[in-house]
């Protein structure tokens, strides 16, 4: 079985109550502090968000979902359960890599990196935070992996390596790989989805019933 | 020599185009290369036959105002105002920018696919503190780049590319000036706003090798004031199984911004590169260098590009916006609920109230595929 996200984590008002206060007069910093015993090795586990702002754990073997971010094209949201680390100012980085290089550059990778703060679990954890999707996004990597002009074989339905790294402002750091599935993530554009992840396809190609490669937001 | 003297041509679309070379010179308008001009008005276009001429004319920028334009110049009839032939396409060898005191940035596009924003609307669409077509960067998404500038002084740019290397632009094609003036909070536009851009020409046969170039964006980014010293990195990957050189590299991002870094990237490392590998740095938001060539020739590996990084720290937004005022946008535009918002700067043109993250690369030879992350 593929095993999928594992697990949906109740995110308890964790993640509303969030660790740095919302503040309004420019003087609220990150509250959250060290995470754990800092005489241990830092560890993690590996998030994802899911459609309809769900957050789950994702084990090797599993399943991650591509979903629609307001830039467009497809992206995996990677964050952390994270433990031994200072939750504040963590730089994140998440990367998907060909299991087996096939085009002209090897195994092609696609990554993103970002400083992240973490929020307060329980046991010392914390966790990479959510709430509504669009603005939660900025806290998980956004690992662009669609449109697919990169990879020789279809995204989806094929094995990738998932790499994530964490590395604290104390330079503490942590690499964990696992083997994931890529999936279409959202069932209500899955037929786009699966179009501009497919392998050999052209930026600007037409998808049946929807245009491919669109683009949001403000620029320069 | 000021080009008062110089001649406006109607053209399609009422294009203000300075272009009558021979005219010109025998006006009293004295060819370009003449000497280096600093005020756009003093730019005239290259002699006949030799390249064309675009200006957008003086404007004004009212204090407490963003000013961004988008002005649209028919490539044809640029090359009729030239002395060129009009059913040849324009080989670009050199770019010349001369910009007034308080310009954001300048950016010089081709015109591709038509959103929401293109000539048939008219020669010149305006936009004022956000809002108007020309502020909205989806519409012009596949728009390839094709100049640009990002300083805020009076600032010139004059670049010839390395020999043989060009820019073929079709003369059915359409181009489009942007222009952005800030006279608000963090920036200052003294005495309004004008730009004028000189494209010389090289014969075709000339030619020996296509520039690209590559204008990367991202938009993921998030300045708060819990998380004050952000850094955000992604990278772009030429699909060229042969080296290419890099010539020419700009970042930008706005007042929030500290450091932007430009490295070579091998294309499958995802650790920031080594500081030997760092062919670009900018600590001035708002005079970030210009780099290019000769002083900039890089090379990048075969399947290789650039990785690069913005750093911030975040300050409080001017007291005419607050904290109240970001937390806002953050929720009309991000449906960021009341418990997450953390007075952040998200991604936007909006100097006061938006940051960026955008890199500008030019190299050679051109490649059909360049991906960035």
């Amino acid at each position: 079985m593929k095993g999928g996200a594992s697990g949906r984590l109740a995110l308890p008002a964790l993640l509303l109550a969030a660790a740095c206060s919302p503040g309004s007069t420019g003087t609220a910093k990150c509250t959250v502090g060290f995470l754990g015993d800092d005489a241990s090795p830092p560890e993690l586990d590996i998030l994802v968000l899911q459609a309809g702002d769900k957050l789950a754990t994702v084990d090797d073997g599993g399943t991650v979902p591509m979903i629609l971010p307001p830039q467009g094209g497809r992206v995996i949201f990677v964050g952390v359960r994270a433990t031994n680390v200072d939750g504040c100012g963590l730089q994140l980085t998440g990367a998907l890599r060909e299991e087996s290089g096939q085009g002209d550059g090897g195994r092609q990778v696609r990554f993103d990196s970002r400083t992240v703060d973490l929020i307060a679990t329980d046991g010392g954890w914390g966790a990479s935070g959510t709430g509504a999707v669009s603005s939660a996004i900025s806290n998980f990597a956004n690992i662009p992996v669609c449109p697919n002009e990169w990879s020789a074989t279809d995204i989806y339905d094929n094995p990738y390596g998932l790499e994530v790294t964490i590395v604290d402002r104390e330079k503490r750091q942590l690499t964990k790989k696992i083997v994931v599935t890529p999936e279409c993530g959202e069932p209500a554009n899955v037929g786009e989805c699966r179009c501009i992840c497919r392998a050999g396809y052209v930026l600007g190609q037409l998808c049946e019933g929807s245009e491919a490669g669109d683009d949001a937001g403000d620029g320069a | 020599m000021p080009s008062t003297s110089s001649f406006f041509v109607v053209v399609p679309l009422a294009m203000t185009v300075l272009g009558l070379g021979g005219a010109c010179t025998s006006a009293g308008a004295g060819p370009a290369d003449a000497a280096e001009p600093t005020d756009p008005v003093d730019l005239g276009p290259p002699p006949s036959g030799q390249g064309v001429h675009m200006t957008t004319g003086a404007f004004d920028v009212p204090a407490g105002t963003e000013i961004q334009d988008c002005y649209f110049f028919q490539v044809s009839a640029l090359e009729q105002a030239a002395g060129l032939p009009t059913t040849q396409p324009i080989d670009v060898h050199r770019v010349q920018i001369v910009q007034k005191a308080g310009t954001h940035h300048m950016n010089l596009f081709r015109v591709r696919t038509i959103v929401n924003l293109g000539p048939a609307g008219g020669a010149v669409q305006t936009g004022t503190n956000g809002s108007g077509q020309c502020f909205n960067s989806a519409n012009w998404a596949d728009w390839p780049l094709v100049a640009n500038m990002q300083q805020g002084g009076v600032e010139v740019q004059d670049w010839s590319y390395p020999d043989g290397v060009a820019n073929e632009i079709e003369p059915t094609e359409w181009l489009m000036l942007q222009t952005h003036y800030v006279n608000a909070s963090t920036q200052t536009t003294p005495g309004g706003g004008e730009v004028a851009v000189n494209l010389w020409t090289i014969p075709a046969d000339q030619v020996t090798a296509q520039i690209g170039t590559l204008f990367a964006t991202d938009q993921n980014i998030r300045i708060c004031q819990s998380n004050p010293t952000p850094t955000y990195t992604q990278g772009c990957q030429f699909n060229s199984p042969t080296p290419v050189t890099i010539i020419g590299a700009n970042g930008h991002f706005h007042s929030r911004g500290t450091e932007f870094d430009m490295y070579v990237w091998d294309g499958t490392s995802t650790t920031t590169p080594a500081p030997s590998a760092r062919f670009y740095q900018s600590l001035s938001w708002d005079n970030p260098p210009m780099l290019h060539s000769p002083q900039l020739e890089q090379t990048v590996p075969a399947m290789g590009g650039v990785f690069y990084s913005c750093a911030y720290q975040w300050q409080p937004p001017p007291s005419s916006i607050g904290c109240a005022g970001l937390n806002m946008l953050d929720q009309t535009k991000h449906m960021t609920p009341p418990a997450q918002q953390d007075c952040c700067y998200t991604f936007g043109p909006i100097v006061d109230k938006n940051e960026h993250c955008n890199a500008f690369i030019y190299y050679y030879p051109k490649v059909d595929n360049v991906m960035c992350q």
